[in-house]
């Protein structure tokens, strides 16, 4: 089997517009949740959110033609720029790679094509509406801009959206239809709209206090996810293409699995069987032992149910060794970044075993009985990881798991 | 039919470049009435749908889109020297350019 490699990365989050400022924020335990700023949310029962700070402008006049702009939605825009830079990243340019040989996939539940965003067109009729309302308009635009002529396409799991790209672009190199994926997602859903949505299915937190305290995974206080927005990208190569043209080598993607529950559009599966299933399924895929994982970056939403279903599927693919491994939520920090959540936490997973640092769980001063993990809580701890697993567990009982082991 | 005088063409021919070079992020020093649109401005068919908004209102024509898909099919406009071409035949003929 085709051996896979990450060899370039890029985040953008509310921590920050770059992997290493987002990096540095997890690994000080910072919070990237605030007070709403982008329209006035006093009416929505929830007015905070993970907003992707100011200089996004900035980015957006480097990495994409004036012309284009206008026919992509923030969404488009923020996906469109991480995909430029994680390709930076990877040293890809013009040349580097074959482009028949280059895909993209990404992780996107809709193109945050906002309402009023939507009326605005409709008066100005300006042909930008079919094209914000693409839900491959990322993977369009980016293989555009990087001549990237393999496959190409966006997949929709909900929550583990961009993990499934990520898992795609695996099985793409592995099946010999390319060489290189950038692989990604992105998400822009705060908006009025979507918002109420959440809260009227009560996946939101509504309890008074700081918004940075909010998302308190594990904690017994914790009452729903906080949403928030950015997008992410891993660069995977074949290891001898990457070698061939001396990438810089950061892991291996050394497997994944996809799995539904078939159970509840909603709720996972009781006593975390489900999730159980997907993490065992893609240690399998990936050849490895329970054994050998030294860290799960935990889906960990900060939801009532979530948090102990994932406590006990962990439980059930580690057995006595449960709280030996490592397992933090770094929604903590960043708040819930939807489709482009799994993306992110893989890219953050990776970091790990590059860094030897494992971000904290933020928030979590009060221990829910049933969460009884490591799961390294307030402060970020050095640890040497060789291999991690990232769970991205989403409604509708979409599971994805990725495996990365270094190199 | 609308008379096109010198003063319309060198209108015309400064309201395109004034166009593609707010649109494509390019100095207007740097195009051309050769300058491909697509190819070398980075552009889209969909700029086309703009400038005739934009030349409808400023020469308050009744001229259908549909009109100028038939008549491209027929006759593609693929630089900036097409285009200003074109956009006189669209002043000058309104809708009568299908019979051109």
């Amino acid at each position: 089997m085709r051996k896979i490699v990450v060899t370039g990365m890029s985040i953008i989050s509310p921590l920050g517009l770059d992997l290493e400022q987002t990096w540095n924020a997890l690994i000080e335990g910072r919070s990237g949740i605030s007070e709403i700023t982008r329209f006035d949310a006093s009416a929505l029962g929830s007015g905070i959110a993970g907003q992707v700070p100011d200089g996004l402008d900035s980015l957006e006049g480097r990495y994409i033609q004036k012309r284009s702009m206008k026919q992509m939605t923030r969404l488009t825009r923020m996906s469109v720029i991480a995909g430029r830079m994680a390709a930076e990243n990877a040293g890809i340019g013009p040349g580097t790679v074959n482009p028949d040989r280059f895909g993209i996939t990404f992780g996107a539940t809709g193109t945050g094509y906002r309402l009023d965003e939507q009326q605005g067109d409709l008066r100005e009729a300006q042909g930008f509406r079919i094209l914000k309302s693409m839900p491959s308009a990322a993977p369009a635009f980016l293989s555009i801009a990087l001549s990237a002529r393999g496959p190409g396409f966006t997949v929709s799991t909900a929550c583990s959206s961009s993990a499934l790209a990520i898992s795609s672009g695996i099985d793409l190199i592995r099946a010999g239809r390319a060489d290189v994926v950038l692989a990604g997602g992105g998400d822009s859903s705060i908006s009025p709209e979507d918002v109420r949505g959440f809260i009227e299915i009560m996946a939101l937190s509504t309890r008074r206090c700081p918004p940075s305290e909010a998302c308190c995974p594990f904690d017994r206080r914790r009452d729903g996810f906080v949403m928030s927005e950015g997008a992410a990208f891993l660069v995977l190569e074949e290891i001898e293409h990457a070698r061939a043209r001396g990438a810089g080598i950061l892991a291996e993607a050394a497997g994944s699995s996809v799995l539904s529950e078939g159970y509840n559009i909603l709720s996972p599966e009781k006593g975390g069987e489900g999730m159980a299933r997907a993490m065992a399924s893609a240690l399998s895929d990936a050849a490895m032992n329970p054994s050998g994982i030294d860290y799960v970056n935990a889906h960990g939403t900060s939801t009532p149910l979530n948090d102990p279903m994932e406590t006990a599927a962990i439980k059930r693919v580690f057995g006595d060794r449960a709280r030996g491994v490592l397992a933090s939520s770094t929604k903590s920090m960043t708040g819930h970044m939807l489709a482009a959540a799994g993306a992110v936490e893989a890219a953050i997973t990776v970091m790990t075993i590059v860094r030897g640092v494992v971000p904290p769980t933020i928030n979590l001063f009060e221990p829910d009985p049933e969460c009884d993990l490591d799961y390294v809580p307030n402060s970020a701890r050095k640890a040497r990881i060789r291999s991690a697993i990232s769970n991205s567990f989403a409604f509708g009982g979409h599971n994805v798991v990725l495996v990365f082991r270094a190199v | 039919m609308n008379k096109i005088t010198e003063e319309t063409k060198k209108e015309v021919r400064g309201l395109i470049y004034d166009f593609f070079s707010e649109e494509c992020g390019r100095e207007k020093s740097r195009i051309s009435d050769s300058t491909s649109i697509i190819e070398e401005l980075g552009g889209d068919s969909l700029m086309f749908l703009s400038l005739l908004e934009l030349v409808k209102k400023k020469y308050r024509l009744e001229f259908q889109l549909k009109t100028l898909g038939k008549y491209l099919m027929k006759k593609p406009a693929s630089t900036v020297g097409q285009v200003i071409d074109l956009t006189l035949l669209i002043i000058q003929h309104g809708e009568g350019i299908k019979d051109l």
